[in-house]
């Protein structure tokens, strides 16, 4: 009953954040794809090289692991989900880049 | 204050705004500074329409085409029985000042219905006055887009008072303005489903998910239709996130999803900033204070369509392309103000809240003083060619009214309740062809006389310096 509670009250977090969860995932997937992908980020080139396919590919996977840790055992509390250092993950990747390529 | 002070003291900043606006863009048009795009074109269509013959056009595409095949706006039907009565072209220019400024109504109705006080209600109700936008966006003459200000207003007023038939009647009228006016509504009806609502106001929360599928499913009709039966939908605006000339706008959700970082390095272009500050230094900042992340929703219109493109007009305040996501800005100020929740950002700093306010009235003073000024020369210009302009119109007046014409741009409007009317580099053969003299008005006008000479028009009449009018030699007797 305990188990369950617990579990319950997880997926009660987890409804509000999954909308974090997905924003992580697409900036962590972006963040890969700067760093694999040859070429500066700010054209359209950049978009073309990367076939949709493998970047949703890619979507899909990253999300799944983040949710997977999400219900992990030793997640007992409610996990401090923040876009912050994602995003600025992403965005420093981008700017080095970008300045590499300039 | 009584509750009805700040509506009676704001009808005369609202009636100054009128006759300015309404007054210079009329002097703007008698001065034949409007041109052929879009002035013309909307000047010819309604000639049409008041015919009962649709919204023909002959100067936009070069050649007999319904303005639906451009843009579909049936929302032009709307004005058709004041033009019917007054049939001029400074009839739509007024309707346009007035419709604007009629925004206002559904502002202070808002701002009464968020609980703000006589005070803050002439405050906020001074700032839709002194919107810069709204004021600079009329000067580009006549423009469907107008109809944007209020209609958007009147449908965030019926959702924010629960009165659902009436905001779905209002969404269809916003639908109709425009192909891309669903965009507006499709934010506004998320942004209802998506904001937590008291038990009791479901009707909200219907309402809203209707209008964000109607909108869509509108919008795909009306691309649809435009790409099947017109000239094919303006996504030409978007090319900087075209990947796939072939997939269309299809791979603008790519661009958008694989590189954000691009987005962001189109939307902070440095052509962009001062467009931006002009947009958000007359409402304080206020639509970006809060962290209730379902208003964001309401600020995609102003990213999507003025922020992203790279056509700069878009992202201009002297152009017809603010109206509604001015409208929105306005709205989410006024809610971002009026919030005591503890998720607003300015919860319990009132004095803040009040100063915002006042720096958001000072900036918009100065850049409508701005515009004030800009527009003012137009009266100079009136009081320094008066004389000529009347020689003008009477020399053109004197054209027959059956005559097919190709002018030059600025004096297309002024000729264009007529049949045919086309730009000067047309490949149609016309009766009479008017050129403009007057300095930087038509590039090179001594090639164009000389161009027209040898395709056999002859000198009818001209005012020096100013036009000059050929015809054919077989038109003159025919006509």
């Amino acid at each position: 009953m305990k188990r369950m509670r617990g579990w319950m009250e997880r997926m009660g977090g987890y409804k509000g954040n999954w909308l974090r969860l997905m924003l992580i995932g697409w900036m962590l997937t972006n963040t890969l794809c700067l760093m694999m992908s040859p070429g500066g980020p700010l054209t359209l080139d950049f978009v073309r090289r990367i076939p949709l396919v493998n970047y949703l590919g890619l979507l899909a996977g990253i999300c799944l692991c983040l949710n997977i840790l999400y219900f992990m055992p030793f997640c007992v509390r409610r996990l401090p989900l923040s876009l912050v250092p994602s995003t600025v993950i992403y965005l420093a990747t981008a700017a080095v880049k970008a300045d590499l390529f300039l | 204050m009584k509750p009805r002070f700040p509506a009676l003291l704001l009808l005369a900043p609202a009636l100054l705004w009128l006759a300015f606006t309404a007054g210079l863009s009329i002097l703007r048009y008698r001065l034949n500074l409007s041109s052929t795009f879009d002035f013309g074109i909307f000047s010819q269509m309604y000639y049409y329409m008041d015919k009962g013959l649709g919204p023909l056009t002959t100067c936009e595409r070069d050649g007999l085409l319904s303005h639906f095949a451009v843009h579909l706006s049936p929302i032009f039907y709307l004005l058709l029985p004041v033009y019917h009565l007054f049939p001029f072209q400074e009839t739509l220019l007024l309707l346009q000042a007035l419709l604007v400024i009629s925004g206002l109504i559904p502002f202070l109705l808002l701002s009464r219905r968020l609980g703000l006080s006589s005070w803050e209600q002439l405050g906020f109700g001074m700032m839709y006055c002194l919107y810069p936008a709204f004021m600079g966006g009329c000067f580009y003459d006549f423009h469907e887009n107008a109809f944007l200000a209020p209609l958007v207003l009147w449908v965030l007023y019926f959702l924010e008072t629960e009165r659902i038939p009436e905001m779905l009647f209002f969404a269809a009228l916003l639908l109709s303005v425009k192909e891309d006016a669903p965009v507006y509504a499709a934010c506004i009806g998320l942004y209802a489903v998506l904001t937590p609502a008291k038990r009791r106001a479901k009707g909200r929360r219907i309402g809203g998910a209707l209008l964000f599928l109607v909108s869509c499913l509108y919008f795909c009709f009306a691309v649809w239709y435009i790409n099947q039966f017109g000239d094919g939908a303006m996504i030409s605006r978007f090319d900087n996130y075209i990947s796939n000339k072939r997939l269309g706008l299809i791979s603008m959700f790519k661009t958008i999803l694989v590189d954000p970082a691009y987005v962001l390095s189109q939307i902070f272009a440095s052509d962009k900033l001062i467009f931006l500050l002009q947009m958000l230094l007359p409402v304080g900042f206020l639509p970006v204070l809060t962290r209730k992340w379902q208003r964001w929703i309401l600020l995609i219109p102003f990213v999507l369509i003025n922020l992203m493109s790279n056509y700069p007009y878009q992202h201009s305040i002297y152009f017809q392309y603010t109206f509604g996501s001015g409208a929105l800005l306005l709205f989410l100020a006024l809610l971002n103000f009026a919030d005591r929740s503890p998720l607003a950002v300015l919860n319990l700093r009132r004095r803040l809240r009040t100063l915002l306010v006042l720096a958001a009235l000072i900036s918009g003073l100065a850049l409508t003083e701005r515009t004030v000024l800009l527009k003012s020369h137009y009266l100079r210009l009136w009081s320094a060619s008066r004389q000529e302009l009347q020689t003008v119109r009477g020399l053109l007046a004197r054209l027959p009214k059956n005559a097919s014409i190709k002018s030059s741009t600025f004096l297309v409007p002024l000729l264009s309740q007529r049949d045919e009317i086309y730009q000067l580099d047309t490949l149609h053969p016309t009766d009479y062809a008017v050129v403009d003299l007057r300095p930087g008005s038509q590039s090179d006008p001594e090639a164009e006389l000389q161009r027209l000479n040898e395709e056999g028009y002859r000198l009818w009449d001209y005012a020096e310096n100013y036009v000059a009018v050929l015809s054919r030699s077989d038109s003159s007797s025919r006509n």
